[in-house]
């Protein structure tokens, strides 16, 4: 039968579907269709929301020490009422919330930044780079992160801010998501459309950058969400034992002021739900996320058609 | 003589202890473009074969050349003209786009990096005429997602890039194996006219015999890395030399009633034995029909027992040898003055 | 005795409507017989496996049809009771080369979960027993109880998967493309193999592919399916050589053969997308002997005296 039919003129064309389901609008499109990552997504913008609003209610220095009467339960006056040194907790946690997700957002950036750095290197160009970060990455992750930390911290104890913090934990937190990322990109590497982009004369790094990193974008965000979560919670930690800021009103911070002023057995109850509700959000926002962009990261996504 | 555009001088692959590619010495030559067909099965080597020509493994023996150079330190002008002259097409029409973008993003990545269209708009009317050309309507195929178009025309796609590229050598492996059968005629149909058109030399690697009789002009016939048989593929299809491939040629299921499978007779026990474990001899001692004690042995040169086919057997022991840096000229990669090349 | 399908009904319910994967499809296989399924991708032909197993995901859903076995309705049972029938009734071979066994398990490992799974309780060593004489069938040696999927080639992990297929005797066996991944000559094997067995146990054969000439060589009856529609049934010969559908026509005729080098040709057109099928015939618009009746109506199966069927208005334009 030759292949001169006039009826394939009059078969359907394929008809353009109006919305791409890939590609950046289709990645927001299915990124609200799913439930994790808007309910984890709502949770955090309603903590950072309330953070930011509330500072036209209260000024900076009322988390300090002095700005009312000590030791008041929440009232009309004072809606998160006072702690023992008279610190208004209103303030408290609206400027010790941004502060908090500030050490977890400079630490799980820089920290996923150096890990995706080197995961990319180790990967993509193997090697003797390979073998030794292999080597190292698996030493430190044996390291238990909350010593290390401590040793450091109550060195520079006296010098600690919020910043030098989020350096500090940063140090560490790029462990695990280098060996995450690396694995990812050893898969990705023998993938049909990346030898396709060699053969187009493509170089190592627009290989990395234009054809590898945007289809790993669901599985850094979700990696970055994990990480900021970790360094928050090693912030606490870290704060909870005194060796944190002195001078900023973090949520940590006021944990330690709580056990330490002994809030337990004062019965000040707000003292001691409040801090720790705001993280609860924190951390149940985080997960969520992450379990949100972990499903879009998942390759079952990408293959559409038999 | 001008240096040959492809050259593998006895290049091979080892990936460990198993010889993936046994050394093959093969000129490409820019001014012959004949189809030739590199059979075999999984295991054979022809996979490893189109990376090694492709520069995506290194050689583990002897060497290959782009003009002379050897691929695996060609700097980044001369890597560039390496692209642009070596093209391919590969199996899975799927995988080998990126979901993340419009399939547009196949063809305009190698325009822009190899420079090879002089604005956007220039770009975009070699990418419509390249796709007119393979049959395919752009409005109805550009600015789409990979998933949104049919396997086929993903693949005939990929066809029209390589003609957008016009590279001078193309390197097809297995492009219909993953596609309806009623739509490989539209792909091999159009692989055919890029190759008289356009005189592009094409190397179909390919496990299907029966698309590489109707496609190619030469073959070369790989068994566990060891090329067994080569040669004009009239010839070696309708008269195999070597056991393998006539065990290959008579197991291909015929739609014909009155052909059966092998003549009727089952496939001998011994084809259930597994390959030899010794890398002295012929790799398919242990299958062969025609097993003789010297074959586990040693393995055998290559004999022409006639003048458009070889074959790696002892049974034609006796036929005039055949020096392996001749295979070009028999698969016509390089024009030789004794043969003329039937049209 | 035998398996016998009537109006076997698969839809899919997709976001974007419902999708009739399979489409009243009917056809009979009787004990100690062949029967070939071709269609290409889209054609509903494994849907149509799937269906008979009651092995279909959601979203799709069989909405229709009985399947008798010795009067059994499969598609009538429930969950529990069609447990009981996989592999001891009625079994389905899948491609073995591809993800079909359990990497993490021992080839004897998932032969006894494939007994144990069924109902079939014996003692370990009878177990050890039937597993080793199972693979003796296939022409594999005791030595491969122990080794994992990985450690065995296509051609192997194909005959492991027919094995197991017929470890309880099934009177009916589904084959779903089990050589697709497979070289000519592992295809040769294998298909030997599953036709000694399957002679052996007079067991009903529906082998499921795309491989015209594969099911020349094995299949003594065909049937063709097309956008999940049966188009034409009938015996090899019958179909091979006198096609009466424009569609086998076609693909008959898009076949390249080894002994003859011609023009290779294909059909024109795409399959139209399961979702927008066309009123009337659904191969009309690459059909080139259509008529306007073609367009609206629908053509149904006939019943030809010879046992020839075919669903086209213009039954028998040659």
């Amino acid at each position: 039968m030759s292949a001169s039919a006039p009826a394939a003129t009059t078969a359907p064309a394929l008809r353009r579907t109006p919305i791409p389901r890939v590609g950046a609008r289709g990645l927001l499109r299915t990124l609200s269709r799913n439930p994790s990552f808007v309910l984890g997504a709502a949770l955090i913008a309603l903590l950072i929301g309330f953070a930011l609003v509330g500072r036209f209610f209260t000024t900076y220095n009322n988390a300090f020490p002095l700005s009312g009467p000590p030791s008041l339960p929440p009232s009309a006056d004072w809606i998160f009422g006072t702690d023992a040194d008279g610190r208004d907790l209103f303030a408290v946690i609206v400027y010790g919330s941004l502060l908090t997700l500030k050490i977890g957002v400079i630490a799980g950036c820089l920290g996923l930044g150096i890990g995706t750095t080197l995961a990319f290197i180790s990967a993509y160009r193997g090697g003797w780079f390979d073998i030794v970060l292999r080597v190292v990455v698996d030493v430190l992750i044996t390291v238990p992160t909350l010593l290390v930390l401590v040793v450091i911290a109550s060195v520079i104890h006296r010098s600690m801010n919020t910043t030098i913090m989020g350096i500090i934990i940063a140090l560490l937190a790029w462990r695990e998501p280098t060996r995450q990322i690396r694995s990812q990109v050893l898969v990705m590497r023998e993938a049909q459309y990346v030898k396709l982009a060699v053969l187009n004369g493509a170089s190592a790094v627009r290989v990395i950058f234009l054809e590898m990193m945007p289809n790993l974008l669901p599985f850094l965000g979700a990696n970055l969400v994990i990480a900021i979560s970790q360094a928050v919670l090693a912030s606490i930690g870290l704060e909870a034992l005194g060796l944190g800021s002195p001078s900023e009103p973090t949520l940590g911070l006021t944990i330690y002021w709580m056990m330490n002023e002994s809030a337990f057995m004062l019965g000040m109850w707000w003292w001691i739900i409040e801090p720790i509700a705001v993280l609860i959000i924190l951390f149940v926002g985080f997960f969520l996320l992450s379990a949100g962009l972990d499903e879009i990261a998942n390759p079952r996504l990408r293959r559409a058609e038999g | 003589m001008t240096t040959p555009l492809l050259q593998l001088d006895g290049a091979g692959k080892r990936f460990g202890h198993v010889t993936a590619l046994q050394p093959v010495t093969l000129s490409i030559d820019e001014d012959s473009a004949p189809i030739l067909a590199v059979a075999g099965e999984s295991g054979s080597g022809k996979t490893t074969l189109a990376s090694l020509l492709l520069g995506f493994l290194p050689a583990s023996m002897g060497e290959i050349r782009f003009r002379g150079e050897d691929v695996a330190s060609l700097g980044r002008t001369r890597r560039l003209a390496f692209r642009r002259e070596v093209q391919a097409i590969f199996q899975d029409p799927f995988a080998v786009y990126n979901p993340f973008y419009r399939v547009d993003h196949a063809l305009l990545e190698p325009l822009r990096l190899l420079r090879l269209a002089r604005s956007r708009q220039h770009a975009r009317e070699m990418m419509e005429s390249a796709c007119e050309r393979v049959g395919l309507h752009p409005e109805d195929t550009l600015g789409r997602f990979p998933h949104q178009l049919s396997g086929g025309q993903r693949q005939r796609l990929m066809v029209a890039r390589a003609l957008l590229l016009r590279p001078k050598l193309l390197i097809a492996d297995e492009p219909v194996s993953m596609i309806d059968a009623s739509l490989r005629a539209l792909v091999l149909g159009s692989l055919r006219k890029l190759n008289t058109e356009l005189s592009i030399p094409i190397l179909y690697i390919t496990h299907d015999l029966t698309t590489a009789y109707h496609v190619a002009d030469t073959i070369i016939v790989l068994y566990r890395g060891t090329i067994v048989e080569a040669g004009d593929i009239e010839s070696v299809i309708q008269h195999p030399l070597h056991p393998y491939t006539r065990l290959l040629v008579d197991s291909v299921p015929s739609p014909d009633l009155d052909t059966p499978w092998g003549d009727g007779r089952p496939l001998s026990e011994s084809f259930t034995k597994p390959a030899p474990t010794n890398a002295r001899g012929c790799p398919f001692v242990t299958r062969c029909p025609d097993a003789m004690p010297r074959c586990a042995e040693q393995p055998s040169p290559l004999y022409a027992p006639g003048p458009n086919q070889v074959a790696r057997c002892f049974l034609h022991d006796g036929k005039p040898a055949f020096d392996e840096s001749a295979l070009s000229g028999l698969l016509r990669f390089r024009a030789s003055p004794s043969k003329e090349k039937p049209s | 005795m035998g398996l016998h399908v009537r109006d076997l009904s698969v839809t899919y319910r997709t976001g974007a409507g419902p999708v009739r994967a399979v489409d009243s499809v009917s056809f009979d296989v009787a004990q100690g017989e062949r029967l070939g399924l071709v269609g290409e991708s889209g054609s509903g032909k494994t849907t149509a496996a799937l269906a008979l197993m009651q092995m279909l995901q959601p979203p799709g859903r069989c909405e229709g049809g009985t399947a008798l076995v010795d009067g059994t309705d499969l598609l009538a049972l429930s969950p529990p009771q069609m447990q009981q029938h996989r592999l001891r009734t009625i079994s389905y071979i899948p491609q073995g080369a591809m993800n079909s066994l359990n990497p993490v398990h021992s080839v004897e490992r998932q032969m006894r979960n494939a007994m144990l799974d069924h109902g079939v309780s014996p003692g370990r060593r009878e177990m050890r027993q039937l597993c080793i004489t199972g693979l003796a069938g296939v022409g594999l040696g005791p030595e491969v109880l122990r080794r994992y999927p990985h450690e065995l080639s296509g051609g192997m992990k194909q005959r492991v998967c027919i094995a197991i297929g017929m470890l309880l005797g099934p009177k009916i066996i589904i084959a779903d493309e089990p050589t697709s991944a497979l070289d000519v000559v592992s295809q040769r094997l294998v298909m030997e193999t599953l036709g000694r067995e399957q002679e052996k146990s007079n067991a009903a054969l529906l082998l499921i592919g795309h491989d015209i000439g594969l099911m020349a060589q094995f299949v003594t009856r065909l049937a063709v399916m097309y956008a999940g529609r049966l188009v034409e049934i009938g015996t090899i010969r019958q179909v091979l050589t006198q096609p009466r559908h424009p569609y086998t026509r076609a693909l008959i005729g898009s076949i390249p053969k080894l002994r003859q080098r011609g023009v290779l040709s294909g059909i024109p057109g795409v399959a139209p997308s399961l979702r927008q099928l066309p009123p009337g015939c659904a191969f009309h618009a690459r059909c080139t002997v259509h008529v306007d009746r073609c367009l609206v109506e629908r053509p149904a199966l006939d019943h030809d005296p010879g046992g020839h069927h075919a669903a086209c208005h213009l039954r028998d334009a040659a």
